[in-house]
């Protein structure tokens, strides 16, 4: 499979380490969700639990059965995945629709790619561990996603629904911000132009 | 990883191509490319036993659209 | 795909990033269900509530499954597995109670009543529910012979209803 060469920050050792972007998520990938990233976010449920933390404030995204995703989809077209890894480490998941459409007023019908599900993985994650590991997946996989737009000829247009813990983060990347979407989840529905996914690749200056 | 083919359209489909084309500024080859995800996605859909129906937005009355 | 990321990128990027998380995506649960947060710590458990927790972890057990598989087998949220076997305050969505009995093979009507999710209706159900509640205490993998009868009659009651 399609691999690119790409980098993370490590945030403990304060370094940037190299990193792969794979263009397809693959039964490796699939395994080390159950064997790595679930027993992490299963200790922080229980503690959660022990602690009598209210479920509203419980890690986001703590069960997406991509093992489920990835099958739903298989040989469609219009969707593609991505796993990124670093160190043979999964580090992030991405899944994303290239047969959707804008939503943004004077330029509905533009088709856009939009992300389906985004993850990454617990140990990188505030709400999961006390010290992050690696810093930029989330934002790796955007650019992947940009780049895919651009590809399909949709000039980097993206669309996602956030989870409410990832929505400040959307609205200073500079995406438009859509509104709460009731037939979503009530989830806040994003979308970048191709002009805002230029600038957040920093292919122009801020 | 691409592979190459020849196409050859009548003069009311390569009409329509190219509406279709400035319309929803793509390419050509983009438009064709979506229509052939689009194509699978229903075809998929279809199996799977459902039905593909237009609704109208101010009546909800359901047109059903024989595709495939 | 051309994708090139710079340093410089990438340290503009985090600096975007901050502390918040990156996530897009449905979460494909009931974003309204309300369940344990309604009661109040303190308040005193439902035996029933009680023997439901133990009985999944029972099962669970008896099946030979780790929360992440039986979350997995049942099409359940971990975080419901988690939330069942360790805080018996909390009442589970109807849908993960459903998937729970079928995937062990118990009645359906049986588990809504244990879960809370509906009045008690049959008072057999609650009879023997608060008895096992007794006889159960603490985890079920340091069950007393005595506890583990108590669990599999209970389960066999079940399974007979």
């Amino acid at each position: 499979m399609a691999s690119h060469q790409v980098i993370l920050f490590d945030q403990l050792t304060e370094t940037y380490v190299p990193a792969e972007l794979i263009e397809s998520i693959d039964e490796a990938h699939l395994q080390a969700v159950d064997t790595t990233w679930m027993p992490v976010l299963l200790r922080r449920l229980q503690q959660l639990v022990d602690q009598g933390t209210p479920r509203a404030d419980w890690p986001q995204s703590s069960h997406w059965d991509w093992r489920q995703k990835t099958e739903r989809i298989r040989g469609l077209l219009a969707f593609r995945t991505l796993a990124l890894t670093c160190n043979g480490q999964l580090q992030g998941l991405m899944q994303v629709n290239t047969a959707s459409v804008s939503r943004i007023p004077d330029q509905t019908g533009k088709h856009l790619t939009y992300i389906d599900y985004l993850e990454s993985a617990p140990w990188n994650r505030l709400e999961v561990v006390t010290q992050p590991k690696f810093k930029g997946v989330g934002s790796v996989l955007m650019r992947a996603a940009i780049e895919i737009s651009h590809e399909e000829g949709f000039q980097g247009r993206i669309g996602l629904h956030s989870l409410p813990r990832s929505e400040p983060f959307y609205g200073r990347c500079g995406m438009s911000d859509l509104g709460i979407d009731g037939n979503y989840e009530n989830l806040r529905y994003f979308e970048m132009t191709s002009a805002q996914a230029a600038t957040f690749s920093g292919k122009e200056p801020l | 990883m691409k592979k190459t083919m020849t196409l050859n359209l009548t003069d009311a489909e390569m009409q329509v191509l190219e509406q279709l084309s400035g319309k929803k500024d793509l390419t050509k080859t983009a438009v064709l490319r979506q229509a052939l995800k689009l194509y699978q996605l229903v075809d998929v859909r279809l199996q799977q036993g459902g039905k593909l129906f237009f609704e109208d937005d101010a009546t909800k009355e359901k047109a059903e659209l024989m595709v495939l | 795909m051309k994708l090139v990321i710079t340093k410089e990128w990438l340290k503009r990027a985090i600096e975007l990033e901050g502390d918040d998380e990156v996530a897009a995506g449905a979460l494909a649960r009931d974003p309204t269900h309300h369940s344990a947060d309604e009661q109040a710590a303190g308040e005193t458990l439902d035996p029933s509530r009680v023997a439901f927790s133990s009985l999944v972890e029972y099962m669970r057990r008896r099946h030979g499954l780790s929360m992440e598989k039986l979350a997995e087998e049942a099409e359940i949220d971990l975080t419901e597995v988690v939330s069942i076997e360790r805080d018996a305050h909390f009442r589970p969505e109807p849908r993960t109670v459903f998937q729970l009995a079928r995937t062990f093979k118990l009645p359906n009507k049986a588990l809504m009543q244990l879960s809370g999710n509906t009045a008690a209706r049959d008072p057999a159900v609650y009879e023997q529910a608060l008895r096992f509640a007794a006889r159960s205490g603490g985890s079920v993998q340091s069950l007393s012979r005595d506890e583990r009868r108590a669990l599999e009659e209970f389960v066999s009651f079940l399974a007979k209803r």
